[in-house]
């Protein structure tokens, strides 16, 4: 987007009054969003997304400034307004930039914007359909299709120029049933960077749209779940949200680094069952999370986080490694050029286990079975969380007996890893977007079934009835 | 500077029947203190044009950050293109205009003179302030986002509006760790239109009490209780429920609150209003279809 003449000027201007390092970030993203409500074509937006970051460190400071403005008389203002910041002598001076290349993965042959617009509309209103006809119900329908085209440069004063383009798509689907005064809504998404074909050939939207329209209308006749400490055995894929948000964050650098996080200075120490194993993974090829280079130039890595119950590695990017004296792993990502870099995940996930679900559940005497989770909040300095189960079932004698409402998962990140006691083989990925300090992005979550031996389940339905 | 007039002119030739345009410049200004020491600078200017029009009975909609010479081309082509595919039932139209609006000048002309050094200061002081309110606090974070907004709204019928804002944010969160090695955290924050307006000594207070008020506390056994709400907690509450009262959601019967205007749907204990027009940071005089805006009672 600029050339190489240019970015050495720019770097240069940006480290005259002492920064250590600078480093350029351009990008250029046409996203588009398909939307079909109640079987019909709603809405089609078109976004042309353009701007450049530019970012100086100086010792354990950062300083970060952004623009629209890609001209060279633009970004010159910008890196002098940035170097304003710093009252020192120049420490670096920048000669050469030499292009670092890397293997293309994650990218469609042809570019979701060459795909005819009007196939797209038929997978969504196929899936609408489904949803609408499974059950009368069901009163309200939406099916979407977005997706991003992203073009990457970055220059910096290590001397390395990298491009990069990311290519994703995501259908997502919401079924809203409601009956006697209760509404219960759901909603399921899949998301890629694959050619277009992938969404229309290879994922049963419509299998999708069924479990989802199912999903809401059976919670409309779920019992008030019951309320204390009891087992709760936690579904694949989405369930993973929990480890995502209560102990996940936890491990990334930018609280990590100022010991803001439960699991400072925990590296090589106990923090879950052994039994439990989990990883982030960018290097996934065609994964949501995944990427071939992070948002700072390093190369994307599978880092594994815990080992047998053993923390074993934090996810770190190149401002916070200097906090931290740990090498950086490929984890900074940031949604756009607005946002500073920082450590985040990508695709994260615990390792299958030995267990079959059908015996996790078999071996539960009494307890709840969380299907499909919703939305929650967590204190990262203590992980405390509180989370929303949408769907959920009592487990009694080794069964799943019926549906029950309103269950809420309350417990702390570091405890509920030390109480899983069982872990299936059954892991799923599914995806979603994760929001943090730099912005929303596109992150898998997963785990296999899983079964907590103890943790605190609210509800209305009265205290448990132990057995 | 930018001739909107372009874009209307192209709009009419390609016979769109109305064009609505939104144009956003924004300025924004913000620091971070980690345990008193300034950690994150940052500032940044970005623009950003949206377009929706009436072509072939159906409203398209597109936008772009970038402007040049293909702007005008790139916003016209999407909303035609996009225009055709639509195949929804609702009458579209682009709002001519209000008769008369209510406007204010609540631009902070002190928050936009104070130099980057004055406020940066007053945050160190405050920030300084809550370290220093207990023994018990360890770490201490301070950020500070100022935002600068210039927003138009123009369209094909002649309207043209436009409302210039300003207001800055304080967040502050804070760890505290007692003798039993039990951690605790907490945030506050404030929106403010002038750095004098800190009151840091309440500021460093209400942050500690909220903190330290947690130590020593116990599991709530599950139960039906007697609750009060805190004036915050009632509007989280108030807040999710009413997420039921917009007109898409009611209109599509996804509202609890559908087909129940003029019914009871609350204790009658509670009024809810919605005001516009109240003077702060995120007063404007016309929504984003450029109608003037009002006060209401909603229940």
């Amino acid at each position: 987007m600029i050339l190489k003449k240019l970015a050495i000027e720019i770097l240069n201007i940006a480290t005259e009054t002492g920064a250590d390092f600078a480093e350029i970030y351009l990008e250029e993203d046409s996203h588009a969003t398909i939307s079909v409500d109640n079987g019909k074509v709603e809405t089609i937006h078109d976004v042309l997304s353009y701007g450049a970051g530019i970012r100086l460190f100086n010792g354990l400071q950062s300083v970060y400034g952004y623009t629209n403005d890609l001209t060279s008389k633009g970004l010159k203002k910008l890196a002098r307004d940035l170097a304003v910041s710093f009252s020192e002598t120049r420490k670096i001076e920048v000669k050469t930039i030499k292009k670092v290349r890397q293997k293309k993965k994650n990218q469609p042959k042809i570019p979701y914007e060459s795909y005819p617009r009007e196939k797209i509309v038929e997978m969504l209103k196929e899936a609408s359909k489904v949803m609408k006809n499974y059950d009368e119900s069901v009163v309200r329908t939406t099916a979407n299709f977005a997706y991003s085209n992203k073009k990457v440069e970055i220059y910096n004063t290590d001397g390395r120029h990298l491009t990069d383009y990311r290519s994703r798509g995501i259908a997502s689907l919401l079924a809203v049933a409601a009956k006697e005064g209760k509404i219960e809504t759901f909603r399921t998404a899949k998301g890629a960077q694959k050619e277009m074909e992938y969404f229309i050939k290879e994922t049963d939207l419509n299998l999708e749209a069924k479990q989802v329209a199912a999903s809401a209308v059976t919670m409309l006749s779920a019992k008030d779940c019951p309320s204390g400490k009891m087992p709760v055995v936690i579904g694949n894929g989405f369930g993973g949200v929990i480890f995502h948000e209560a102990c996940g964050h936890s491990l990334e650098a930018t609280s990590v680094s100022k010991g803001l996080s439960v699991f400072s200075g925990k590296k090589g120490e106990r923090i879950a069952s052994s039994i439990v194993s989990a990883v982030d993974d960018g290097t996934i090829e065609g994964a949501w999370g995944s990427g071939n280079i992070d948002d700072e130039g390093n190369k994307t890595r599978r880092n594994l986080l815990i080992k047998d119950g053993i923390l074993n590695s934090y996810l770190i990017d190149d401002f916070n490694s200097r906090r931290m004296n740990e090498k950086s792993n490929g984890a900074s990502r940031r949604q756009s050029y607005r946002f500073e870099p920082t450590s985040r995940m990508s695709n994260t996930f615990i390792l299958p286990g030995k267990s079959t679900p059908e015996e996790i559940i078999a071996s539960t005497r009494y307890g709840i079975y969380a299907k499909n989770m919703g939305g929650g909040s967590v204190t990262p300095a203590t992980g405390e969380f509180n989370f929303a189960v949408n769907e959920a079932y009592l487990i009694k004698d080794g069964k799943i007996i019926h549906p029950v409402r309103g269950a809420t998962l309350i417990g702390s990140g570091k405890e509920v890893l030390l109480h899983v006691d069982m872990v299936g083989n059954d892991l799923r990925r599914e995806q979603g977007t994760c929001g943090s300090k730099s912005g929303y992005i596109p992150a898998d979550v997963g785990q296999p079934t899983i079964r907590i031996s103890e943790i605190t389940v609210g509800g209305t339905g009265g205290k448990v009835k132990n057995g | 500077m930018v001739k909107y007039s372009k874009f209307f002119k192209r709009a009419k030739e390609e016979n769109f029947e109305a064009l609505e345009l939104i144009v956003k410049k924004t300025d924004r200004f913000s620091f971070s203190f980690f345990n008193n020491e300034i950690d994150s600078y940052k500032m940044s200017n970005s623009f950003v044009i949206s377009a929706r029009g009436i072509y072939n009975g159906k409203m398209g909609t597109a936008e772009s950050e970038k402007l040049d010479k293909n702007t005008v081309d790139y916003l016209i082509n999407r909303i035609k293109e996009n225009a055709l595919l639509l195949d929804s039932e609702d009458k579209t139209f682009i709002f001519e205009g209000s008769k008369s609006y209510k406007k204010k000048n609540v631009f902070n002309k002190k928050l936009a003179i104070a130099t980057a050094e004055e406020k940066v200061k007053a945050i160190k002081k405050l920030d300084r302030a809550v370290r220093s309110s207990s023994e018990l606090i360890k770490d201490v974070s301070t950020q500070y986002n100022e935002e600068t907004q210039d927003y138009t709204i123009l369209n094909s019928y002649g309207l043209k509006l436009r409302s210039k804002t300003n207001y800055a944010h304080v967040y502050t969160s804070a760890t505290a760790v007692d003798q039993k090695n039990e951690t605790k955290a907490a945030f506050i924050h404030r929106f403010i239109s002038d750095i004098a307006d800190l009151d840091e000594k309440r500021y460093a207070q209400e942050i500690a009490e909220k903190t330290i008020a947690q130590f020593g506390s116990a599991p709530c056994a599950s139960g039906r209780y007697r609750c009060v709400f805190s004036p915050e907690a009632t509007g989280s509450l108030l807040a999710a429920w009413l997420s039921n009262i917009s007109a898409e959601q009611v209109q599509k019967k996804s509202s609890l609150l559908a087909d129940k205007l003029q019914q009871k749907v609350c204790s009658n204990k509670i009024t809810v209003t919605e005001e516009p027009l109240r003077k702060n940071p995120f007063f404007r005089y016309f929504d984003d279809e450029g109608v003037a805006a009002y006060n209401k009672v909603l229940i």
